[in-house]
C-alpha cells in the first residue's frame, strides 16, 4: 500500500501541470484575438483581428493572441502548450502557428512558437521583440498597445524571414470525416435493411445485420469492450426487430393495410439530415502542434 | 419443423463465428494497439534527444559569449565539461538520460551566475543565448511531459483487463517513466 501511494505520488510530481489543466476545459476560441481577460478595448479588438485574418489568408501562419485574467496556479510554459495543442494553432502537418498569450494577474507573457514556425522565429528573436516591443507598454499596464506591437512585430519578422506559404494548401471548405459518412452510410442502408427484413417471414436477417452493424461500431469506437458487445448485442436486438417486424408485417398483410415502405415509413428518411455544415461563427485553427518553442517574460 | 431447427441452430452458429470473429479483431487490433504505442514512445524519446542535442549545440556559444567570467567561475564550467563528455560517452538511453540531467543541473546553476554579472548579462548576444537556452530547456520540459505521458497510455494497456493478457503473450512488457534525478527536479525554469 504504501508502494502504492509512493507511486502515485511519484506520478502526481511526475505531471503537476497536466494533471491542473487536465481537469478544466479549454477555452473555445472565438477568433484570432480572444480576449478573455478584456483588456483589449474593441476599438482595438476588430483592427487587430481583420489584420491577423488578412495575415493568414497572405502567409497561411495563424497568429492567435490570447489574454487570460489568471493562469489558476500553473506556468505560462504550461499553459501555453496545453493551449495550442488544444486549439491545433497553426496549419497540420506544417504547425504554423504562433501563439501571444499574455496572463494578466501573473504579470506574465509568452510567445509560444509551433514547430514548423522555430526557424522563423527563433528564441532569441522572440525575446527581443518581448523586451523591445511589448513589454514597455505591458509594464504601464497598457496591455492593448503592448499586444497589438507584439503581433505586428512577429508578422513583420516572419515576412522578413525564408519563411515560404508555397507548400501550404488553404483549409477546404467542409473536411467530412470518416467516421461520420461510414455512421451515415450505415443508417441509410439500415432503413433499406428493415423494409426488407419485414416482407421476409425469416427473422435471421435482422441478427446478422445485427452483428454486422456492431462490429462496425465497434471497430470505429475503438473500445475494446465495443468490439465483443456491439456485435453480440446488436445481434440479438436485430433478431427480435425482425421477428417483429415480419410478424407486424404477416398482421398488415392480413388486414388489407398498406405495407408500402414509403407508406408505412413516410417522411423518416428526410428527417436529421439539416442542419449540417452550419455551426459556429469561428471555424476553428488547422490542427497545428508546439513543442514549447518561444520564450517568456515577467512585467 | 426441421426447417425452425435447421433455421436456429444456423443462426447460433453465426452468431458463434462472429463472436470468434471479434476476439480475433480484437486481439489483432490490440497487438496492433501495443506496437503502435510502443513505437510513438520511441520517436517521442528521438524527440527528447533531439532537444538535448540543440542544448549541446548552444553550450559552445555560451562559454564562449561568458569566457570573461570563466577564471572565477572555474568550477562550473568544469562540471559542464564533464556532464557533456559524459553524455556524448553514454551508450544506453538511461545513461544518456542521466548525463542530459546533470548538464540541466551545471546549466541552471551557469544561468544563476551570469544573471549576477550585470554587465554580462545585459550584453545583447548573451540575452539571446540565455533566451535559446531558456527556450531549450522548456521544449527538453515539454517533450519529455509527452513521453511520459505516451508511456501512461502504453502502460495502461499492458496493465488493464484484458488487453494485458494479449500484451503478455506476445512479451510486451511496463515501459520506465522519465525520472527527474533528485537536485535538478524538471528543467530548470529561467525567468527574466
Amino acid at each position: 500500500m504504501k508502494r502504492l501511494l509512493l507511486l502515485v505520488a511519484a506520478l502526481i510530481a511526475l505531471f503537476p501541470a497536466s494533471i491542473a489543466l487536465a481537469d478544466q476545459p479549454p477555452p473555445q476560441p472565438v477568433g484570432y484575438v480572444n480576449d478573455f481577460a478584456d483588456v483589449i478595448p474593441s476599438d482595438v479588438e476588430a483592427p487587430l483581428e481583420d489584420a491577423l485574418r488578412l495575415f493568414e489568408e497572405e502567409t497561411r501562419v495563424e497568429l492567435v493572441v490570447v489574454t487570460i485574467p489568471d493562469l489558476g496556479g500553473t506556468t505560462i510554459e504550461d499553459y501555453a502548450v496545453w493551449l495550442f495543442g488544444n486549439w491545433g494553432i497553426g496549419k497540420k502537418d506544417v504547425d504554423n502557428g504562433v501563439l501571444l498569450i499574455l496572463a494578466v494577474s501573473e504579470r506574465r507573457v509568452r510567445i509560444e512558437v509551433g514547430y514548423g514556425m522555430e526557424p522563423y522565429l527563433t528564441d532569441g528573436q522572440v525575446g527581443r521583440i518581448l523586451d523591445s516591443d511589448v513589454i514597455p507598454d505591458l509594464k504601464q499596464d497598457n496591455y492593448a498597445l503592448g499586444v497589438l506591437k507584439g503581433a505586428q512585430k512577429i508578422a513583420e519578422t516572419i515576412k522578413n524571414s525564408d519563411y515560404q506559404p508555397g507548400s501550404v494548401r488553404a483549409k477546404p471548405a467542409f473536411q467530412g470525416d470518416t467516421k461520420t459518412w461510414v455512421l451515415l452510410a450505415m443508417a441509410v442502408a439500415s432503413l433499406y435493411a428493415v423494409s426488407f427484413m419485414a416482407r421476409t417471414r425469416s427473422f435471421w436477417f435482422g441478427g446478422l445485420w445485427g452483428a454486422a452493424a456492431g462490429g462496425l461500431l465497434g471497430w470505429l469506437g475503438g473500445e475494446t469492450w465495443m468490439l465483443i458487445a456491439l456485435p453480440m448485442g446488436l445481434c440479438v436486438l436485430g433478431l427480435l426487430l425482425d421477428a417483429m417486424l415480419s410478424s407486424a408485417y404477416m398482421y398488415q398483410r392480413k388486414s388489407g393495410n398498406p405495407t408500402r415502405w414509403h407508406q408505412s415509413w413516410g417522411g423518416f428518411s428526410g428527417a436529421g439530415l439539416g442542419g449540417w455544415g452550419g455551426g459556429k461563427g469561428f471555424g476553428g485553427f488547422g490542427g497545428g502542434r508546439s513543442g514549447g518553442g518561444g520564450g517568456s517574460r515577467g512585467f | 419443423m426441421g426447417k425452425i431447427i435447421a433455421l436456429v441452430l444456423g443462426s447460433l452458429v453465426l452468431v458463434i463465428a462472429l463472436f470468434g470473429i471479434s476476439i480475433g479483431l480484437y486481439i489483432r487490433s490490440t497487438y496492433n494497439g501495443l506496437v503502435e504505442k510502443s513505437q510513438a514512445i520511441d520517436a517521442q524519446w528521438a524527440q527528447v534527444e533531439t532537444q538535448y542535442q540543440r542544448r549541446f549545440d548552444l553550450i559552445p556559444n555560451l562559454v564562449e559569449a561568458t569566457k570573461g567570467i570563466f577564471e572565477q567561475e572555474k568550477t562550473v564550467f568544469g562540471q559542464l565539461a564533464d556532464a557533456r563528455s559524459r553524455y556524448s560517452g553514454a551508450t544506453s538511453p538511461d545513461q544518456r538520460a542521466e548525463a542530459a540531467t546533470q548538464v540541466e543541473s551545471a546549466l541552471a546553476r551557469l544561468l544563476v551566475i551570469v544573471e549576477n554579472y550585470p554587465n554580462l548579462s545585459s550584453q545583447k548576444n548573451v540575452t539571446q543565448l540565455m533566451d535559446e537556452l531558456a527556450g531549450t530547456e522548456n521544449r527538453i520540459s515539454v517533450e519529455r511531459q509527452r513521453f511520459n505521458e505516451r508511456v501512461l497510455v502504453y502502460n495502461n494497456t499492458v496493465k488493464r483487463f484484458p488487453s494485458n493478457m494479449i500484451a503478455s503473450w506476445f512479451d510486451y512488457e511496463q515501459r520506465a517513466y522519465f525520472r527527474a534525478v533528485s537536485g535538478a527536479d524538471g528543467a530548470p525554469k529561467v525567468q527574466f
